[in-house]
């Protein structure tokens, strides 16, 4: 899974590239589209904005997590159990994040504990 | 002379017994009672027991573990009254009471339930899970790239994990949902795999009880062998468990908004005749989610017309916020798809579906349009009231689809067709003039 080895959005970007399989095509417009395999790292990529930093976390508690949400543009992403989600809440008194898969918006919702998390991905806008 | 009373209260067995090995005191806090000159010989002390009997009872209510008021539920409206023969827990402290299994169905994931609080009967025989999901508004972002119905999420807990090899979904009627003031409740087995941290905990019952716009919970029910006999009569006795006040999370969208979002434009005449209370309640049928509930409401006539603006996960994730035309040649299969998705909905005719010609069709601005009839079950009326309605589904090529309800009584069987006519084209899509006007910046829903 990602490993948290960078913290700009380039190389970010770059990284999911490199680990991914996927293939670039043109649209009717002439802008870019990817399609990747598996489909679930494309939440991740569409996430690309260059008016955005993003940082990795490699022990998150809820506290933090929160403190991100509460940023402007905040949102984390996170790899859990071998699939990617977004942290949809938080549960600072008692450490539970509640998670939502953005690619698979037919899913229900989870809730781990923080400390079950091995790592975050942090974005919000510069 | 001074005189200490400690009181202290052990770990239950039976929340012992459940924790798989892991020991968890019930850690009540010592209370001390002090009092001068108290001397036990003297008859005074026998004044004092009502005192000490109200302090044991205070501290096992309080004690962490067992006090409802810290859980996420009792956060967002949800009464809670502990059936008899239970003992309730808080799941607030780490290492929590969680459980893991792979579904029987094919699904890559491993699985987790990690409840909110739990409920123990006495031999530890049955354990109750659960956990709690409150409303958290969805919107547009840079992860997501099209708009989530928050609403969906409890019926994706009750489709995901519904074991229907068991038995099928089934939905409460209004007498079975009364007494919670919940939305909808839906009943099924829970799909636990084989493959799970259950223990001798085989067989299962499953709630999802839904409060619109505030919070859902999902009930598991866990039954050891010796207890199998009772799943009916508890689920039975334990219907009272949980009552809903009302406390919804976001404020209603108004239906200018609604008709924003969805490009919809409505006649300010029939405008007009808008209804202040929507009806948010009933059953699903046929597991179609977006039939059920609706958006905003008229009454023209004694026929009150129902409109609901289904949303649609199946248009392709990328390339349509962002970019300044929809990708329909790249995702043409998931475009196509999605273009589709509108049609499930005439599963539920009780006739044969009649598609309109283009002429009526061109009316709605739409690309396809069908006219249906439908029939509530008697146990689930609209508003109370209503059980037939005549359905129009219409939809826009690459954006998207509303359900029109003209709910009206038997006797009015022909006054309905008078109200769809007169009415017929003052809720449609946007024009023309308006999509050219956006140049591609369409978002699908």
């Amino acid at each position: 899974m990602l490993d948290g080895d960078t913290d700009d959005a380039q190389c970010y970007k770059d990284e999911l590239m490199d680990q991914y399989t996927f293939t670039q095509t043109t649209l009717e417009n002439g802008l870019p589209a990817y399609s990747y395999d598996p489909d679930d790292v494309v939440s991740y990529m569409c996430s690309y904005r260059s008016d955005y930093t993003i940082s990795f976390d490699d022990t998150p508690s809820a506290a933090d997590i929160q403190g991100i949400l509460d940023m402007s543009g905040g949102k984390v992403g996170v790899s859990y159990n071998g699939h990617n989600y977004v942290v949809n809440k938080v549960k600072k008194s008692n450490g539970k994040v509640r998670l939502f898969d953005p690619t698979n918006p037919n899913n229900p919702y989870i809730w781990v504990p923080d400390s079950d998390l091995n790592g975050v991905y942090n974005f919000y806008r510069n | 002379m001074v005189f200490i009373i400690s009181i202290e209260i052990s770990t239950h067995s039976a929340y012992n017994d459940l924790m798989l090995g892991r020991l968890h005191s019930l850690d009540l806090p010592t209370y001390f009672l002090a009092y001068n000159d108290f001397d036990m010989r003297t008859t005074r002390f026998y004044h004092l027991l009502p005192l000490i009997f109200i302090t044991i009872l205070f501290c096992s209510k309080e004690g962490h573990g067992q006090d409802f008021s810290k859980t996420m539920a009792a956060e967002y409206g949800v009464k809670f009254t502990e059936p008899p023969h239970f003992k309730m827990y808080n799941n607030n402290d780490k290492p929590f009471l969680e459980y893991f299994f792979y579904m029987a169905k094919p699904d890559d994931r491993r699985r987790n339930i990690l409840p909110d609080f739990y409920l123990v009967n006495r031999d530890s025989s049955i354990l109750i899970l659960i956990e709690s999901y409150d409303y958290s508004p969805m919107v547009p972002d840079i992860f997501n790239h099209y708009w989530i119905d928050p609403s969906r999420i409890g019926f994706n807990h009750t489709v995901i994990y519904a074991d229907t090899t068991h038995g099928p979904v089934i939905y409460y009627p209004a007498r079975k949902r009364r007494y919670s003031n919940a939305d909808w409740i839906a009943e099924f087995t829970r799909d636990l795999g084989s493959r799970n941290t259950l223990g001798d905990f085989k067989y299962n019952r499953n709630l999802v009880i839904n409060k619109h716009e505030q919070i859902f919970l999902q009930v598991t029910y866990l039954f050891k062998e010796s207890s199998k006999a009772q799943m009916d009569e508890v689920l039975k006795s334990t219907q009272h468990m949980f009552r809903f006040e009302d406390r919804p999370q976001v404020s209603p969208a108004s239906i200018k908004t609604q008709l924003d979002r969805h490009y919809v434009q409505i006649d300010p005449d029939i405008l007009g005749d808008s209804l202040d209370t929507k009806w948010n309640e009933g059953k699903i049928y046929r597991n179609l989610y977006y039939f059920w509930g609706e958006q905003f409401a008229f009454e023209r006539n004694g026929i009150v017309i129902s409109v609901k603006f289904p949303t649609n996960d199946k248009w392709p994730y990328m390339n349509h916020l962002y970019q300044e035309r929809p990708d329909t040649t790249a995702n043409m299969d998931k475009w196509h798809s999605a273009d589709n998705d509108h049609r499930r909905f005439l599963a539920l005719a009780k006739d044969t579906p009649y598609k309109c010609p283009q002429a009526k069709t061109g009316k709605l601005n739409a690309d396809e349009a069908y006219v249906f009839s439908f029939s509530h079950d008697k146990d689930d009326l609209y508003r109370g009231v209503y059980r037939d309605c005549k359905v129009l589904v219409f939809h826009k090529r690459n954006l998207g689809s509303v359900i029109i309800k003209y709910y009206y009584r038997p006797q009015d069987n022909k006054k309905v067709k008078d109200v769809m006519e007169s009415t017929w084209g003052e809720i449609a899509f946007k024009d023309k003039a308006f999509f050219d006007s956006l140049d591609g910046k369409v978002y699908p829903y």
